[in-house]
């Protein structure tokens, strides 16, 4: 076999992998997230299908999810209205390129990986978008602008954010900041641009406090309201591929990554990037929604000069050593 | 200044939120799981209307006087007197109840004046058809045997049958 | 003009453009089947208006065909979240048209059952406020401390929601001995969770940022619209018909009548979450003034009250809930006009969600605290 040919092959594996590996554990998140929900509001959470924990169950969901007749409402733009969730999904599983699972366990270790991660999560709301304008539905159409005035409020301080991890460990590639991160954590170093991340992460997920674009008080479903059936699993899907992979890049940016002691580093990564989804699970069984202009002026008037703040001294440190 | 008070105080309420929802967590859930466990219901629980019968001889105590169907504001019930027997006792020679319009008041059972109709404490009221939802005198006296361990209403305060018995003139 | 170009004047045309929005009857807070025409602009709301009638059921008609012992059920279907109240009004109707005196003790019981109503009123209404507000988690909260007071609402009554206790002349039974220690409990409970609220959701500086200053309610305006209950309180006016006009025997409690000062979403929260615990004084001052002696009154056989008309009032945990009977002289009400207070207090909703933004105008719409199955009788 020549090169190329094997090169391509070994990528088709890998790419199957983390498909396979995406759409798995999202099921798993989602069981996460009911059981987390659960255990806040002293319920039981799912316990039927798959006895003892329930754990079957949204297997169980999704398979019923994909039996159910697909809608496609009258009116709506055809093409728009079915490319989107798969939009959302790809943007997802493209973000998972450039995760460092542990020592070479990572898809491709892209020289400009970080700003890979960020052009490609940016990718999302072009989906939410289509979703919400596709659907002909007011309230989607709301919500799909609400997505996208959400964005330009909490882009620019998330990037600035990343920058600064950037600046401390001189590289842009993934598995290089990690190995930057074997003496002293990015946390201990930046505190505030990791809370900057991570209120800016939330924003990016679209979860509680900041899941206004299908606040389903206000929206129904905002720009998922039309969907039903296959596509709106993928949504689903989706939304916790999205948030394993962003809650992945936290702990790459700033916990280390796959560093720690005594366990292998794969056990590691896991570890911490599912305390890092626990505590957004908790955060959102918690927090009441914010409102829009709520967001917008906490990114521009908060976020934003904080990282900018926090960018320039991290620069000035470094400079002068 | 007041900016990083504020800011300060905002998160700080919400850490205060967050360990509410932890020590929250910590507890066991409440959950009933119905229908694998079963609320214990106090006696007096309503539940849909039932015959009741005598522990003794078996048989029903209602006199067929039509009280109860008088003072029904749904007119739920029918009930028809059985001619006079040998004995002279009257009886009911049909008592149809229709669950789809009981709105499970209990003035039918405060009515009675023989403590022949209560209140079983059935609350499994689902049929699939209408016609599920119509109980016969036999359904019904079956209904009122099973709740032998009720069989004595509690006590009635004064005044209660003279009232409740003047149902629609 | 291109594909992208014409694409792009469409897309601004909607912006610009006013859309009419129609909240419910099927929408996830619109509380029953309400249903909201509202013509929003962006995320402003330029108009909203309450489209009713989706759970009408002819509640006065069906009166005037029924006897007044009759009636006492049929009630509880109105505010069913305050099934007590409903029936207290009532009956205080009849019972003046009847000049009729209530046991002391029936009295008692009433204020002690009609206080714990206007518990698990207020403590859903919390919860569903947060749900409104976006909280899922404090739902679940208010609703195992209402699980409790239900299952001693049953304990009293024999059913959950449609008691069917009050009756002309007292109550249908005496309180059970085994009530007041689980009661005494339960009690503890809710203020214990009351002040969880507070924490959880009062304080929380997303909840402040969401209902300060939001929905404000003039008083002024509370007064020409007819505004009672804790919508006229958060306004700042201390109007409680418990106090101001006395009826059953709450002039023998010591409870205080909260207000707010601004009148937003924000103060009418905080007045529910304070009535919660003056109702709990009061329970517990009845609970140690209860005297002894009959639960009910003798009634004749059949009730036929003279000729006349009365309006009662009471204090239903959403404001003046009146009653205006009209007798002929027969066993049936000849009128019945049921003054509900969320119906009242709905009225105002297009005065102050005018201009406000989509997510404030569920905040308002949730702080009015509206029954539909009061609304639409």
């Amino acid at each position: 076999m020549s090169k190329p040919l094997l090169e391509l092959l070994i990528a088709g594996i890998k790419f199957a992998l983390v498909l396979g590996f995406v759409s798995v554990n999202a099921l798993f998140l989602i069981w996460l997230e009911r059981k987390v929900s659960a255990r806040i509001q002293n319920r039981m959470g799912p316990i039927y299908v798959g006895r003892p924990q329930g754990w079957l169950q949204t297997a169980a969901d999704a398979l019923k999810l994909l039996t159910k007749e697909d809608i496609i409402p009258a009116g709506a733009d055809r093409l728009t209205f079915v490319v989107a969730p798969a939009v959302l999904f790809t943007s997802a599983v493209l973000l998972f390129v450039v995760i460092p699972f542990g020592p070479g366990l990572i898809v491709r270790d892209l020289k400009l990986g970080v700003a890979y991660a960020a052009a490609v999560s940016g990718l999302a709301v072009i989906s939410l978008v289509m979703a919400g304008w596709g659907s002909n539905n007011k309230y989607s159409l709301v919500g799909a602008l609400r997505s996208a005035s959400q964005m330009i409020s909490y882009e620019v301080s998330l990037i600035l954010a990343m920058l600064s991890v950037v600046i401390l460990a001189g590289s842009l590639s993934t598995v290089e900041i990690v190995e930057a991160q074997s003496r002293i954590w990015f946390i201990a170093l930046q505190p505030l641009g990791f809370l900057i991340y991570f209120i800016a992460l939330l924003a990016e997920l679209n979860r509680a406090p900041f899941d206004l674009p299908e606040a389903e008080s206000e929206l129904v479903a905002g720009y998922n309201t039309e969907y039903s059936g296959m596509r709106w699993a993928i949504f689903f899907l989706a939304e916790y591929a999205n948030l394993f992979a962003g809650s992945a890049l936290a702990v790459t940016l700033f916990l280390g990554g796959w560093q720690g002691p005594w366990l292998p580093p794969v056990v590691w990564f896991f570890l911490k990037t599912f305390l890092v989804i626990v505590v957004a699970m908790w955060l959102r069984w918690t927090l009441p929604r914010v409102r829009p202009d709520q967001l917008t002026s906490l990114g521009w008037k908060l976020l934003l000069p904080a990282a900018l703040v926090n960018l320039g001294v991290t620069g000035f440190l470094v400079l002068a050593g | 200044m007041e900016t990083v008070t504020a800011i300060l105080k905002g998160g700080w309420s919400i850490l205060v939120g967050l360990g509410i929802t932890f020590r929250r967590m910590l507890r066991p859930p409440v959950t009933l799981r119905y229908p694998e466990e079963r609320p214990e219901l106090p006696p007096i629980y309503r539940g849909m209307p039932a015959l009741l019968s005598d522990p003794e001889t078996g048989e029903l105590r209602c006199t067929a006087c039509g009280v109860c169907q008088r003072t029904c504001p749904l007119e739920a019930i029918h009930m028809e007197p059985a001619p006079l027997g040998p004995d002279k006792k009257k009886r009911p020679a049909s008592f149809t109840l229709d669950m789809g319009r009981c709105m499970v008041c209990g003035l039918c059972a405060e009515a009675c004046a023989f403590n022949a109709l209560t209140m079983a404490g059935r609350y499994e009221l689902a049929g699939y058809t209408r016609q599920d939802l119509i109980f016969s005198l036999e359904e019904l006296a079956e209904i009122g045997r099973g709740y032998r361990e009720n069989n004595q209403a509690p006590p009635r305060p004064a005044g209660a049958r003279a009232q409740d018995g003047g149902g629609v003139q | 003009m291109t594909t992208a170009e014409k694409t792009a004047t469409q897309s601004e045309e909607v912006l610009e453009q006013v859309l009419t929005v129609n909240f419910g009857p099927q929408h996830p807070s619109t509380h029953g089947v309400l249903r909201v025409v509202a013509r929003i602009r962006g995320e402003y709301l330029q108009d909203a208006e309450p489209d009713l009638g989706y759970l009408h059921r002819c509640f006065e008609k069906i009166a005037e065909g029924w006897t007044y012992p009759q009636i006492v059920p049929l009630t509880d279907r109105l505010d069913y979240l305050a099934a007590i109240t409903n029936e207290w009004a009532y009956v205080l109707a009849v019972e003046k048209l009847l000049g009729l005196q209530v046991p002391e003790r029936a009295e008692y019981i009433r204020v002690i059952v009609g206080e714990l109503q206007r518990i698990l009123s207020h403590l859903l209404w919390m919860g569903a406020y947060a749900l409104d507000l976006g909280a899922t988690t404090p739902f679940l909260y208010v609703f195992q401390e209402r699980e409790r007071l239900y299952d001693l609402m049953q304990l009293v009554t024999g059913a959950r929601m449609t008691y069917n206790y009050l009756r002309i002349g007292g109550v249908k039974r005496d309180l059970p001995p085994e009530f007041f220690p689980l009661l005494e409990k339960a009690l503890d409970n809710v203020l214990k969770v009351a002040d969880e609220y507070q924490a959880l959701v009062l304080e929380n500086v997303i909840f402040q940022a969401r209902t300060k200053g939001i929905g404000v309610l003039p008083p002024d305006l509370a007064r020409q619209y007819a505004i009672s209950g804790p919508m006229l309180r958060g306004s700042g006016v201390a109007w409680d018909l418990r106090r101001s006009e006395p009826y059953s025997v709450y002039d023998r409690f010591d409870f205080a009548v909260p207000t707010g000062q601004n009148g937003d979403c924000y103060d009418r929260a905080v007045c529910r979450v304070e009535e919660i615990r003056q109702s709990a004084r009061i329970i517990r001052q009845a609970v140690a003034g209860l005297p002894a002696g009959e639960v009910r009154a003798k009634v004749p056989a059949a009730i036929r009250p003279p000729a006349g008309e009365v309006y009662t009032a009471i204090e239903s945990p959403r404001g003046e809930l009146g009653v205006y009977l009209v007798s002929d002289g027969g066993p049936q009400p000849y009128r019945l006009k049921w003054r509900a207070p969320s119906f009242v207090n709905l009225q105002v909703l297009p005065e102050i969600a005018r201009g406000a933004k989509v997510a404030d105008f569920i905040a308002i719409l949730g702080s009015i605290d509206i029954i539909l199955g009061e609304v639409d009788r």
